[in-house]
């Protein structure tokens, strides 16, 4: 029997080009999406590691993104608004600056607005600016010797009674019970599913306590850098591994797309 | 003036109000803005409003959530559009030129947008440049291409991907466009 000469650079190369065609408008036709399938239908039985694997999965993906692709464009080439790029590039480069100009100017109709500022808010403004301290004195009592730059920590939040301990351990325990309910039939979960809440408020709160979870103990996180995703999974037994710090950033329109994506 | 005449006027005014002053960078109102100010009904008052424009040449313009005309727009569609007034007849050239746009910088936004809608919308910006380059110096087209973007002319994402902007889909008749360059 021959030998099917495989490499993962293969995978790579195919991801690639479908990236590349999409990200750059280029013709997706030139991609021939029946050969990559069948490169990878012939290649699948020799992948055995799951990074293989999950490699082969992105190729079908992005070839399936090249499929979306073509049927786009030719929805786009029978809409009435299509002409050929190549034709269009060549009237520009014909046309003298003032013939482009005048069809541009046929077809525009400029926004009208009008960008004032009113008596009454010049008013609120003269107001504010009589009432406002000259910068030394504002600076002198911001940052005046008596309050000292530092950090806060849970001990002082607990110290000031912005939070209880017993509250925030309830909290803690009601976050693990539910992780452990929804990894009673998965491995893992993908951690922005979980963390992810109603409010932004309320996400804050899941990925702060999630925090103190994974630094308890009771979980850790798996990395997958290929499609950069964090996964949360149970310790089920101690294991000896080399502990690591992961910071993670959450922002309001981070949290506003995980939203839209959950939705 | 019978009650709901006058209530009629006020809201007109109120309207005209609300599309003319800008409030923030992003000019225009989405349709729910206008609803929650004008009422149920606001689209009679903007069909109102517009034939009061019409008198001074401009128009109420609705650019629809997905960019596409559409003939008899849902209520939820209507709601998320962005209502604009624009000019309704195409202005002279010596009315542009007075307000500050140069003839060739009007024909460098011109090739671009053409460009890239030809394109399928979107191009990236090394293209662009390089054809507005065969005809204006290279400091001149990387000044325009930032002005059109911080305009709202068009947009670029992290990958220097050009896109038609909100403002080129408000102000621009695509097609019309398309047409007259090549009519040339």
């Amino acid at each position: 029997m021959q030998r099917v000469k495989v490499s993962v650079e293969d995978l790579i190369r195919i991801v690639e080009l479908c990236r590349t065609v999409e990200r750059e408008g280029i013709d997706p036709f030139e991609v021939n999406v029946r050969a990559y399938l069948e490169k990878l239908k012939k290649y699948l039985p020799h992948w055995k590691l799951l990074d293989e694997l999950l490699l082969d999965v992105e190729a079908i993906n992005a070839i399936s993104s090249i499929i979306k692709l073509q049927s786009d464009w030719i929805k786009s080439r029978s809409s009435s608004l299509y002409i050929d790029p190549i034709f269009v590039e060549l009237k520009i480069r014909m046309l003298d600056q003032k013939m482009i100009a005048e069809a541009f100017l046929n077809s525009w109709h400029p926004i009208v607005a009008i960008d004032q500022i009113f008596s009454q808010k010049l008013k609120e403004a003269i107001d504010y600016w009589n009432n406002l301290l000259p910068l030394s004195e504002r600076w002198r009592e911001d940052f005046s010797p008596s309050t000292p730059i530092g950090t806060f920590d849970m001990d002082d939040l607990i110290e000031l009674k912005l939070i209880s301990l017993k509250d925030f351990d309830e909290k803690m325990k009601r976050l693990l019970e539910e992780l452990r309910s929804k990894l009673k039939d998965n491995d893992k979960i993908d951690y922005w599913d979980f963390v992810c809440a109603d409010t932004f408020e309320e996400t804050l709160e899941r990925a702060y306590i999630t925090s103190f979870i994974l630094t308890e103990g009771y979980a850790t996180l798996l990395i997958d850098p290929l499609e950069e995703r964090i996964f949360i999974t149970l310790i089920k037994k101690s294991r000896k591994s080399i502990p690591c710090s992961l910071p993670i950033a959450i922002d309001y329109e981070n949290w506003k797309n995980l939203k839209e994506r959950k939705n | 003036m019978s009650e709901k005449e006058a209530e009629t006027s006020i809201k007109l005014k109120r309207a005209s109000q609300l599309l003319f002053f800008q409030r923030h960078k992003k000019l225009g109102l989405r349709g729910w803005e206008l609803k929650k100010v004008l009422g149920k009904d606001f689209m009679s008052i903007i069909d109102l409003l517009n034939s009061e424009l019409d008198k001074l040449n401009l128009q109420v313009k609705i650019v629809f959530e997905d960019f596409e005309a559409i003939d008899k727009p849902s209520e939820e569609q209507i709601d998320r559009a962005r209502f604009f007034i624009t000019i309704k007849n195409p202005l002279a050239v010596s009315d542009i030129i007075s307000s500050g746009w140069r003839i060739d910088d009007i024909a460098a936004l011109a090739a671009a947008i053409a460009l890239i809608i030809s394109r399928q919308g979107k191009a990236p910006k090394r293209d662009v440049e390089q054809i507005l380059r065969e005809k204006f110096p290279k400091w001149r087209v990387d000044m325009n291409l930032d002005r059109f973007i911080k305009n709202g002319y068009l947009s670029k994402d992290d990958k220097d991907i050009l896109y038609i902007g909100w403002r080129t889909r408000a102000e621009i008749d695509q097609k019309m466009l398309m047409d007259l360059l090549l009519a040339k």
